[in-house]
């Protein structure tokens, strides 16, 4: 056996065992096929067949095969090609049908989408002829005739005409008259692509809103009805604050003249009765002095009450103007104290002033004078004979702090904030109503918050009371005061 | 000398040839690689059938040969590779 045949042989048996594969190949596989299996093992036959002739013509063998294998050989490039042009048309068309097959499912599911949309959604032209419209729009849709596309129904077709002719359009709202009856509709409307259209379309959509419009109109009228109710109430309000004001200014006015009235001939009688208890016209039996002295007592109660009255009135007219002056807080204090000493011991109480340190401050001396002298007055006087009233002094870093205690009766908490109203008094149970109109906290309270205080109070039934006040100071304006003072 | 047989040959390989390297590129077909060498050889073959007739005729006789054989040996990968694809497919190995 020389090369060539050697060579030959090889080449016979790769081709053999490839067409023997390739018959052995299932052509049901898809990858595959008949239109491939069959064509490409005609292919290798043709070269088993040149390559057997070449074996048997160089082995000796025989020539007999050699005037076919020039024919074998002609046909074999173009089946080749066959096979190859053949195999691609195959798969064009698979893809063909896939993509045909994708594009039915996106057009159903696009379709059960605009279908399921609340809106009425249709492709329609300037003329009002409907292309296409969904399951919503249908019903404002004529049926197409003979020769005739589908149409907006006459009452709609204006408003979609006037979309389509003004798209892009973005929820405009129209008024559409169907069957004579007045309706609002909502509607967007966005232009197509020109693609050789005669006319000018677009995608209209489309919704009823008249039960939202008459919804508006409603809450619109009720708006407007509101706002006039309100502006008439505001009216009547500022007519009755008006009316109020000027009776609360009458009263006060009278309040403050009657008091005064009242003052002159109060003097009076306080006045004559220390001249008969001087003995100035003559003397007086122990009777007349004890009867006396009733009078002088209660005069001088009343006077405080008219005292109290003015200044209440006073305070809420606006009079009460603040008059700022450096003090010695402890000296101001105790100069307070001292003339409530008398009254505490004729009641057997005990009034002490615990001031172990001062300070310098600007404010008011007799309006701050006159809140203590009102909370320890008070204190004396809901305080059972023998208890004690304190007075203390305490000096923080930016506040000064006042504190009346006592260990009287006590408050209930119900009653702590009523206490700091004018005319209130609180009535303990199995107490006489204590003298006096209710006047002195709420005095207070007034001072306080006029001089910027605070004014608070803890107490409890039985336990007694601490009434605070709380009085700011500014650290320079002090050392200030304090340096004017000493000069 | 040559056939005429064996220059139609030739014109079939010039002509056909560059269609085919263009449908190439599509289609999917397993072991494409080692048939496209296969026909390579082949068509190298033919080449090799006309020239020997002017130069060197037993080396490119030789040659002529010995590219059928690696063509055998080309188509028949090309054909393992099919059939192995194509029984996997079909007994549902291929996921």
């Amino acid at each position: 056996m020389n090369a060539i045949t050697f060579v030959d042989a090889l080449a016979l048996l790769g081709y053999l065992g490839a067409l023997i594969l390739i018959l052995a190949t299932p052509g049901r596989a898809r990858s595959v096929g008949s239109g491939l299996k069959y064509p490409l093992a005609a292919a290798i036959g043709l070269l088993v067949f040149v390559s057997l002739s070449n074996v048997l013509e160089h082995a000796g063998v025989s020539v007999a095969l050699d005037a076919y294998e020039d024919y074998a050989e002609v046909l074999f490039v173009p089946l080749v090609a066959y096979i190859l042009f053949s195999r691609t048309t195959v798969e064009q068309l698979a893809a063909a049908k896939s993509a045909r097959e994708a594009t039915r499912r996106e057009h159903a599911l696009l379709m059960n989408v605009v279908d399921t949309a609340p809106s009425g959604v249709m492709v329609a032209d300037e003329d009002g002829r409907v292309w296409f419209a969904n399951s919503e729009a249908r019903s404002f849709v004529s049926a197409p005739t003979a020769g005739v596309s589908m149409m907006a129904t006459e009452g709609l077709r204006p408003a979609v005409v006037r979309a389509v002719t003004t798209a892009p359009v973005r929820m405009a709202r129209m008024r559409v008259d169907i069957d004579g009856e007045e309706r609002w509709f909502s509607l967007s409307a966005t232009p197509l692509a020109a693609d050789g259209a005669s006319s000018r379309q677009a995608v209209v959509a489309f919704q009823d809103i008249s039960a939202q419009v008459a919804s508006d109109h409603e809450l619109e009228q009720y708006r407007e009805d509101l706002e006039k109710q309100v502006d008439r109430r505001t009216g009547e309000l500022l007519a009755l604050n008006r009316q109020l004001q000027t009776a609360n200014e009458t009263g006060q006015r009278l309040l403050a003249n009657i008091s005064h009235e009242l003052r002159t001939p109060l003097n009076s009688i306080l006045g004559f009765t220390e001249i008969m208890l001087r003995e100035t016209p003559g003397q007086l039996n122990d009777e007349q002095r004890r009867q006396l002295n009733f009078v002088q007592t209660s005069g001088r109660q009343l006077l405080g009450m008219v005292d109290s009255v003015l200044e209440v009135a006073r305070g809420d007219a606006g009079r009460g103007a603040v008059a700022g002056a450096p003090i010695d807080l402890r000296e101001s204090l105790a100069q307070v104290i001292a003339p409530l000493e008398v009254i505490a011991a004729e009641r057997n109480i005990t009034l002490s002033c615990s001031c172990p340190e001062t300070v310098m401050l600007v404010t008011d001396a007799d309006k701050l004078g006159q809140v203590v002298r009102n909370l320890a007055t008070n204190a004396i006087k809901f305080t059972e004979p023998g208890g004690s009233v304190d007075v203390e002094l305490e000096i923080g870093a930016d506040e000064a702090v006042v504190r009346v205690a006592d260990d009287g009766i006590g408050i209930d908490p119900g009653d702590q904030e009523r206490i700091f109203e004018a005319f209130e008094q609180v009535v303990s149970e199995g107490r006489l109503r204590p003298s006096g109109v209710g006047l002195g906290l709420a005095i207070c309270k007034e001072l306080c918050d006029v001089l910027g205080y605070g004014l608070e109070v803890q107490s409890a039934p039985g336990e007694g009371s601490t009434f605070t006040v709380r009085i700011p100071y500014d650290v320079e304006t002090a050392d200030s005061a304090s340096r004017e003072d000493l000069a | 000398m040559y056939q005429e047989s064996e220059i139609v040959d030739l014109l079939m390989v010039i002509f056909l040839t560059p269609i085919m390297v263009a449908t190439y590129r599509v289609i999917k077909v397993k072991g494409k690689e080692w048939f496209a060498a296969s026909y390579v050889m082949i068509a190298f073959g033919f080449v090799m059938t006309v020239v020997e007739g002017y130069i060197a005729p037993d080396l490119l006789n030789l040659i002529e040969h010995v590219t059928h054989a690696f063509a055998g040996g080309f188509c028949l990968l090309g054909t393992m590779a099919l059939f192995r694809f194509a029984r996997r497919e079909v007994t549902g190995a291929m996921r």
